[in-house]
């Protein structure tokens, strides 16, 4: 396997640990990942494709009743094209997102996320668009459902940088008003702004009916907060300093932080988003494996 | 060497600040957290931190300065080496034999003066003042220390006023005197509220400022304590057989009720009467004892209470001259074969009864004639009665002024014959001055008006407290007395007569000093023409009282207090030894006999003794010619020590005008008072506690409060 977009991202390591899951199975065959995939939108061309033996588990709705009459052998029906849905990955890339206390970055790890969405998503034929933002729209690439635009989208990732201040809100409405075909946009952010503008980000894709997966991405650091001792805290973005003593302020920060996550747990599902709060130390293929499982119940 | 150790104090500022210092930076996504941290927390930790930073600091300081060994020092410390005076002004008055706590406040006070002696360096000078110095020497700062020493262990508290006026001018001026750098004054008493009087201020604001007055309290409250406050015999004569009145005042000058105590009256050392005595705290109680001598003489005696808080005020002496006879002249000035008639009929029969059936009275009445007075010698008698005499002959305002003023007696009775304007010449106002013996102006003959009711007059006040009067008229009912006559009398404005007994008709019986005797008027008869007193059954006793009364005049008080010189007067004119025996100290001694030497002056062959520092009955011998005369006089403690009212301690300052005194209540632990003064407080050990105090706080701190 050659270097570049299947070394980072696509590791085969990682697509096994994806394998033990019901979604891995179905990403491995290839167009049977769209079992899995139910796609809200359907494609203009369904064209036959062939027949395959039915296994327990297959839609029904597929099943050829009249061979099944004639041979008495089961068989389902495939297509060559399910569905033709467009996805924008919205990354945000700021300095923030930069940060890692151990293993990857919150970036790394939104990047390895995009790719394997990306992949996924181009299994399936479903055209795949990437926004790179921070406080400004840094890089848009249009989706497109070819594996050139997949390497292409996955080579862009590889060349990331985190920095700039975030500006959450301001891009996502950028990126909204920009949005012509309505579809399924995928945020990777750690959000870390201000609430009330970034849901009002959130519901301007709403009301141009665009089906919104919010994935916020925290270093385990951030969450746990497991710093003692007197600490100067240095922001990634503003470079601002506060020095604390953090295991008097442990408590207050845990609180704050469970305060500022149950708020967007909240709001988004009073809106109708699909929230998921990330940490960069669980693997992300389980993530995906939950968003997948996630997306077939919303299905 | 040890200063350097403050420099451990940089250590935990060090720490302190490195720790701060060493803040480990760490890039972090976002401080949006952070921010929104309550910074309420952090400053409250800051604090915290701060608090053990402080406890860090406090606890080695307390260590550094432990070892430093500083010392608190008052203005009034002194340098070392400086010598210094001290004055100890011991109040060793009555009221410092009281009792409490099991010894007395002069004990307390005595071994707080110890202390003081006993803290004075070789090169230090002291002086003792007593509140009651007695016969001693004016007192004198010495640098014979252990003489003092000596002397205060030795010293036994006495029996006078305690006045602290006096003892702290003297005090005062020793430490004007002083030529020491360094003075102190020391006052060691009971703060007995007569003792320090307010006007003791003028006094103590000589003191300079700089000397540092240290009120010692030794008093301490007296529980109980009963207190014989005076004694009175009444009369200063008494005779044989005649009945002789003790009244005793007794006062609870204690804090609770005084109950099941006696007072037993002693004479001639036997014990002859006792009565119960109760008081409630402040109260009192009069008792009267009654007795009859058997003998002519000096009687001594004392009344004596059980055992109390203050064994000073606990007895009451006396001395009663008993005379076989007492001679009396009565000048009879309307003589009459008609007994009732007589001017001196009535008079003589009742000085002649005793008043108890078959005892012969003591008195013995010379009647004469005004034409005889000349030839009688005044000097004879203890009483001259002129009744109804119509004016007095020439040359007997002399004697009769002579005989007076030289302590004798004499009595004048009103009548039809006489003449008030011949009595106001020779012997009224109208008189030399030097003749003046009458208590009163005589005036006309006042009767009541005609057809007025009653057609008497009635006796409306009677001085019923009087010495002669008190026994005679004490509850008794004088309504029934009617007086028909009487010569207007007018007392002169300067108060120096007495009116003894009033009538609503005017002044009926008068006194007055002259002298060394006295003289009453009676402005009516002592025959039944003017009124009917003859008739009436106290006419006699009257008379009797009246005549010792008068007979006594001239003799000194049968009692003197502690500290009062005492004048004994000798016959002949030539100076006398006079042995002087006074009372023991403890009942077994045998007191030594002091020696006094008379004086003739004048008239007068007299001693003077100044020696009545101990309460008892002082024996006195001299020789009269070819006779040796036995007298005795009582000396008792002033009743003002049995006030065992105090000051409070803020109240006596204030009295004493000093805002710097000071003051303690523990004369026990004087000695550590006044070192504390002089050399100031040790710090150490209360910095060691505190260090030990603030390594717990630090503990607690550093772990419990704030979090690591």
């Amino acid at each position: 396997m050659s270097k570049g977009l299947y070394s980072k991202y696509y590791d085969p390591s990682k697509l096994a640990r994806l394998g033990n899951l019901q979604m891995l199975a179905r990403t491995v065959v290839e167009g049977y990942i769209s079992g899995l995939h139910h796609s809200p939108f359907k494609g203009f061309s369904a064209e036959f494709a062939g027949y395959r033996e039915y296994m327990p588990g297959d839609d029904l709705k597929h099943f050829d009743w009249k061979v099944f009459a004639r041979s008495d052998r089961r068989y389902v029906r495939e297509y060559e094209e399910e569905t033709n849905m467009t996805c924008t990955i919205l990354l945000d890339a700021s300095a923030s997102m930069g940060y890692r206390s151990d293993g990857c970055s919150k970036l790394e790890y939104g990047c390895a996320l995009a790719a394997a969405l990306t992949f996924l998503m181009t299994q399936q034929r479903d055209q795949v668009g990437l926004v790179i933002f921070d406080e400004s729209l840094r890089e848009r690439i249009p989706p497109r459902s070819s594996p050139a635009h997949m390497k292409y989208v996955i080579d862009r990732l590889e060349k990331v940088v985190p920095r700039g201040k975030t500006g959450i809100a301001s891009s996502l409405h950028l990126i909204a008003e920009s949005l012509k075909r309505r579809g399924l946009v995928i945020v990777l952010s750690d959000l870390v702004e201000d609430q009330d503008a970034v849901m009002n980000a959130f519901e301007h894709f709403r009301h141009e009916r665009h089906e919104l997966i919010v994935m916020n991405l925290f270093d385990p650091a951030e969450i746990a907060f497991p710093f003692s001792g007197l600490i100067e805290f240095r922001d990634l973005e503003t470079r601002e300093k506060m020095q604390l003593r953090a295991e008097v302020l442990g408590d207050e920060y845990r609180s704050k932080f469970a305060a500022f996550v149950d708020r967007y747990r909240r709001d988004t599902t009073r809106a109708k988003v699909d929230y998921q709060m990330l940490s960069t130390a669980t693997p992300f293929e389980v993530m995906l494996a939950e968003y997948l499982r996630k997306r077939e119940k919303g299905g | 060497m040890i200063h350097l150790l403050w420099l451990s104090l940089a250590i935990p500022i060090i720490v302190h600040l490195v720790h701060r210092r060493k803040a480990k930076p760490m890039p972090f996504s976002t401080l949006l957290f952070l921010r929104m941290l309550d910074q309420r927390v952090a400053r409250r930790q800051r604090l915290r931190e701060f608090l053990l930073l402080a406890a860090r600091l406090a606890v080695l300081a307390a260590l550094v300065g432990a070892l430093e060994r500083p010392i608190l020092k008052s203005l009034n410390s002194r340098g070392g080496g400086v010598p210094a005076t001290a004055v100890i002004l011991l109040d060793n008055s009555g009221s410092m034999q009281a009792v409490s706590q099991g010894s007395s406040a002069f004990e307390r006070a005595k071994g707080a003066a110890l202390q003081v002696v006993d803290g004075l360096k070789s090169e230090d000078t002291a002086a003792l003042v007593l509140s009651d110095p007695g016969a001693e020497k004016a007192p004198v700062s010495t640098s014979d220390l252990a003489g003092l020493r000596t002397r205060v262990a030795a010293l036994e508290c006495g029996y006078g006023g305690g006045e602290l006026g006096s003892p702290l001018q003297r005090a005062v001026e020793l430490l004007e005197k002083s030529p020491n750098p360094a003075k102190e004054l020391y006052i060691l008493t009971d703060l007995q509220r007569s003792a320090i009087s307010p006007a003791i201020k003028e006094i103590a604001a000589r003191i300079p400022r700089e000397v540092p007055v240290y009120l010692v309290d030794a008093g301490a409250e007296t529980p109980c304590n009963l207190a014989v406050t005076r004694l009175d015999a009444g009369l200063a004569v008494h005779a044989v057989g005649a009945p002789f009145g003790l009244s005793c005042r007794v006062e609870n000058t204690g804090s609770r009720s005084a109950t099941g105590g006696t007072l037993s009256l002693i004479v001639d050392d036997e014990k002859v009467a006792e009565q119960p005595v109760a008081a409630v705290p402040g109260g009192a109680q009069t008792l009267l004892f009654r007795y009859a001598f058997k003998s002519a003489g000096v009687h001594t005696g004392r009344v004596e209470l059980s055992p109390d808080g203050c064994p000073s005020d606990d007895r009451c002496y006396f001395t009663i001259p008993v005379l076989e006879k007492l001679p009396v002249l009565l000048v009879d000035g309307a003589p009459s074969v008609v007994r009732h008639l007589d001017g001196a009929f009535f008079l003589r029969l009742a000085l002649q009864r005793n008043g108890q059936e078959g005892a012969s009275s003591p008195i013995t009445v010379d009647i004469a004639r005004p034409e005889e007075f000349d030839s009688k010698r005044l000097d004879e008698y203890a009483c001259v009665i002129l009744a109804d005499v119509p004016a007095t002959g020439e040359g007997w305002a002399d004697r009769l002024a002579d005989y007076v003023r030289r302590g004798g007696g004499l009595l004048l009775f009103c009548g039809e014959r006489v003449n008030p304007f011949a009595y106001n010449a020779a012997l009224g106002p109208t008189a030399v001055e030097s003749h003046r013996l009458l208590p009163a102006a005589l005036g006309e003959v006042r009767t009541p008006q005609a057809g007025a009711e009653p057609c008497f007059f009635r006796i409306q006040e009677a001085d019923r407290d009087h010495p002669a009067l008190r026994e005679i008229f004490s509850g008794m009912d004088l309504g029934t007395t009617q007086v028909t006559s009487l010569l207007a009398c007018q007392p002169p404005s300067d108060a120096e007569a007495a009116i003894l007994l009033k009538s609503d008709g005017g002044p009926l019986m008068l006194e007055r000093r002259f002298g060394a005797g006295r003289v009453i008027l009676c402005a009516t008869s002592c025959t039944p023409l003017w009124s009917n007193m003859p008739l009436k059954t106290w006419f006699l006793p009257l008379m009797h009282q009246i005549v010792y009364y008068l007979s006594g005049s001239g003799s000194e008080p049968g009692a003197v207090t502690v500290g009062m010189p005492r004048t004994i007067k000798v016959a002949g004119e030539k100076p006398v030894e006079v042995k002087l025996l006074p009372p023991p100290a403890r009942p077994d001694d045998k007191p030594q006999p002091i020696l006094l030497r008379s004086a003739v002056a004048g008239a007068e062959n007299k001693a003077q003794f100044n020696g009545t520092q101990r309460p008892g009955i002082y024996r006195v011998e001299f020789a009269a010619g070819e006779r040796q005369v036995r007298e005795a006089f009582a000396v008792n403690a002033p009743p003002g020590e049995s006030d065992l009212a105090r000051w409070q301690p803020a109240e006596a300052k204030t009295n004493l005008g000093r805002s710097n005194l000071i003051y303690t209540d523990k004369p026990d632990h004087l000695a550590t008072v006044v070192q504390l003064q002089r050399q100031g407080l040790p710090l150490w050990d209360y910095l060691l506690l505190a260090a030990l105090a603030l390594v717990v706080l630090e503990a607690f701190l550093a772990n419990v409060f704030v979090k690591h």
